[in-house]
């Protein structure tokens, strides 16, 4: 179930980071190589402890690696009571 | 196939085997003994009570025989180790497969109910019980798959 209303730059960040292995990312921010390969498919959204590290690893503001896209979001809104 | 996946696909075929043998072991080698108390709830009552030991028993040294099995095949290059990810995958498939079994387990009143033979609910009962404990592993490798 692929969250298209969140992508993230992961595969681009760790490029960027002398080419980074997801394993070596994992093995850094404390989860195994299938979550990071899930999170970079868009197949898992992380929760926020784990987006801010790692966000720390690549030493990047959290919105640099995961983007929130508002008209993508199917929620449905909750009714306000009058 | 991640190491989350192959240990699913090995829960499900230890699970038939056990339940397998357990239910050959017992109404077709022991048929003699065992086939004229089928009517009777004692009966039932010791088959789900030793069915649930021996399974104890049997996950236990699979798990241990499956650890190093793995361990030769993959020397120890493959994680085992539980994560977010992993604990919300087994908790939505465990939920999945706990759904099955409480309609199932619902169901096996039924008959009862309707003064059928009390064989029929605790059948319904353990044949729930395995299915569920079998989807909760398929729901696991699809969650795996496709994502949550």
């Amino acid at each position: 179930m692929n969250q298209k209303h969140i992508t993230n730059n992961i595969r681009t960040l760790r490029f960027h980071k002398d080419e980074m292995t997801q394993q070596k990312l994992a093995d850094e921010v404390g989860v195994t190589r299938q979550t990071i390969v899930a999170i970079e498919k868009g197949k898992y959204s992380p929760t926020l402890e784990l987006a801010f590290r790692i966000a720390h690893i690549f030493e990047v503001p959290l919105n640099e690696v995961f983007t929130y896209h508002s008209t993508e979001d199917k929620f449905k809104k909750r009714n306000q009571k009058k | 196939m991640s190491i989350q996946e192959k240990k699913a696909v090995f829960n499900i075929i230890t699970s038939a085997l056990i339940m397998g043998g357990y239910a050959y072991y017992t109404f077709v080698m022991h048929a003699a003994e065992n086939m004229p108390q089928i009517l009777e709830v004692q009966f039932w009552a010791q088959f789900t009570l030793t069915m649930i030991i021996v399974t104890i028993i049997l996950k236990i040294i699979s798990l241990i025989l499956f650890t190093i099995i793995k361990a030769i095949i993959t020397r120890a290059q493959e994680e085992d180790f539980m994560d977010e990810y992993d604990k919300k995958i087994e908790m939505k498939s465990e939920r999945n497969g706990n759904y099955f079994f409480i309609i199932g387990f619902i169901c096996s009143m039924i008959p009862v109910a309707m003064g059928e033979p009390v064989y029929y609910m605790f059948i319904i009962m353990l044949s729930s019980g395995f299915i569920g404990g079998t989807l909760g592993d398929l729901w696991k490798i699809y969650y795996y798959r496709r994502g949550i």
